[in-house]
């Protein structure tokens, strides 16, 4: 049974704290502002007959389209901030291209379960077909994890990215 | 123009594919990582929108905060696809129709699916006739009859309550990754020979392709004519498909005789009571085509009695009870024929003008 006494409780909360947000945003102490831009993948050929990859606005996207998910975070506020970790889910209708999420300055951790808990590439199962646990795979993550690894000092910026599939 | 845009193939992009690409994109080495082989039946569905938004949780002085960034949203466009497959002819390796000169309504069976990934209305015409040559053999002309939906009581196989298609009236909407199954009939000619083929064509195409203008190709797309008013893009079959079938006229031919031996207890051939009669049936098939499910069924006379175990195919004995694990099937049903004198039966399976002539015996003795 859900016990929805609590779940208000924590829902008021999480409203606490976004208020919270608001108020420090207010004071200029110090903030992220976090910005998520989504561009399509594409290769041009160049008469030449090479290959080029570039980023293009996503206007039009359809299945086997790539898309590359890049989330600007900037310190906006006065003051340095600090434990700075970003989640992004994988849209369900997208699987994660692996290998090409950014890692630098970063841990990187997965959910393969709607965000509930997060590990490292190779700590996570799932549970197969067979009902035995196996290793998890990109295709498996529901939500990935930036856990930056130094402070963002007031006017910094650093971005994080990941390629997913539109299946 | 210095470079040209590269439409994806999205039924055929593989994750392979993208982490080639990907990987060059953002100038990393991509690991082999353990990747299922990912199959998109169908894709995502038209119009749906992919919604995504970051969440950042961080301190200052040692406060916790949270900041979540805007919603990005990504309406997926409508794919026109469609494909159109021969359905297997079982009776022929080499999935042709077996026709006569003169016959009529002679069926093609053709699936036709939708690919892309929004529920489509296309039209559908057949070919066939001069000028039209799909398997590079077709020696002469099939005439179309009819294109029916297979909507009636045999699936897969035309019977007398699949309706008629009639064009531009009831063009069928297929789901995306849908498929409706097709025949289309023709008839043929008197004047055809054996070994003949004929070939005859079923095109499908989406009526939303009148939405482009002409010589429009793959990638190319029509701004908010998709579902949910996303846009409309032209897959790679450029939303039309054609497949063709192929009549192979045969003019198979059954030969059949039997011939019959008397050995008496004398050693002449004389029929007196305890004497003993062989009786040989041969079969054979010549012309073209492929004769299926070959029964052979003789009775026993009547004042004879068959003698257990007679039974030889091409020299090798064969038994008295059903085996169906075995390909050529012996039976001896005691009380078979119009006698209920027994009757003897033997499974040759198919046959073709290749195989060489079936030889059979029994034994009977004189009563």
């Amino acid at each position: 049974m859900i016990d929805f006494k609590n779940v208000l409780k924590s829902w008021m909360l999480v409203s606490a704290c976004v208020l919270a947000a608001g108020v420090a945003i207010a004071e200029g102490e110090g903030s992220i502002e976090l910005k998520a831009t989504a561009q399509k993948v594409v290769v041009v050929i160049e008469e030449d007959g090479t290959e080029r990859t570039e980023l293009v606005a996503p206007e039009i996207v359809v299945p086997g389209d790539m898309i590359a998910y890049t989330i600007d975070a900037k310190n906006v506020g006065a003051k340095d901030v600090e434990r700075v970790v970003i989640t992004d889910p994988i849209p369900e209708q997208m699987l994660l291209v692996p290998g090409t999420e950014s890692s630098e300055g970063a841990t990187v951790l997965y959910s393969v379960d709607g965000g509930e808990n997060f590990g490292r590439e190779g700590e996570l199962t799932v549970l197969g077909a067979n009902g035995v646990p196996r290793p998890a795979i990109s295709t498996d993550f529901t939500h990935i994890r930036w856990v930056f690894e130094t402070p963002l000092a007031p006017t910094a910026e650093r971005s994080v990215r990941f390629v997913a599939l539109v299946e | 123009m210095a470079s040209r845009w590269v439409a994806h193939k999205w039924e055929g992009s593989t994750m392979k594919n993208a982490r080639r690409i990907a990987s060059r994109l953002l100038g990393v080495f991509v690991i082999g990582l353990l990747f299922g082989p990912t199959a998109y039946a169908v894709g995502t569905g038209a119009g749906i929108d992919i919604s995504n938004s970051a969440t950042a949780t961080f301190t200052v002085g040692g406060t916790p905060f949270t900041e979540d960034s805007p919603t990005e949203v990504i309406r997926v466009a409508e794919v026109l696809d469609v494909e159109v497959t021969l359905l297997t002819v079982t009776s022929n390796t080499n999935n042709q129709v077996t026709v006569g000169p003169g016959d009529h309504n002679q069926v093609l069976t053709f699936s036709v699916t939708n690919t892309g990934n929004g529920s489509d209305e296309y039209a559908l015409s057949a070919l066939s006739g001069p000028g039209f040559n799909g398997s590079g053999s077709d020696t002469f002309d099939p005439t179309i009859v009819d294109i029916y939906f297979d909507d009636g009581t045999t699936p897969g196989v035309f019977d007398v309550d699949d309706t008629r298609y009639d064009p531009g009236t009831d063009d069928p909407t297929i789901p995306a990754d849908g498929f409706i199954t097709i025949h289309l009939l023709n008839d043929v000619d008197l004047t055809v020979v054996d070994g003949e083929l004929g070939d005859s064509q079923l095109t499908a195409t989406s009526n939303d392709l009148a939405l482009f203008p002409g010589g429009a190709v793959a990638g190319d797309s029509v701004v908010g004519a998709g579902d949910n008013t996303g846009d409309l893009v032209l897959g790679s079959t450029g939303a039309m498909a054609d497949e063709y079938g192929t009549y192979l006229v045969s003019t198979l031919q059954f030969d059949f005789d039997k011939t019959s031996t008397v050995l008496n207890g004398f050693g002449n051939a004389e029929p007196i009571p305890g004497s003993t009669v062989t009786y040989t049936l041969t079969t054979e098939v010549t012309g073209s085509g492929t004769a299926t499910g070959v029964l052979i069924t003789d009775d026993v006379p009547a004042n004879t009695t068959y003698v257990a175990e007679s039974m030889t195919l091409n020299g090798v004995g064969q038994t008295d009870t059903l085996d169906p694990a075995t390909i050529d099937d012996s039976n001896f049903d005691p009380v078979g024929g119009p006698l209920n004198n027994g009757s003897v039966t033997l499974d040759l399976g198919d046959l073709t003008p290749a195989d060489s002539v079936q030889t059979i015996t029994f034994q009977v003795t004189i009563d």
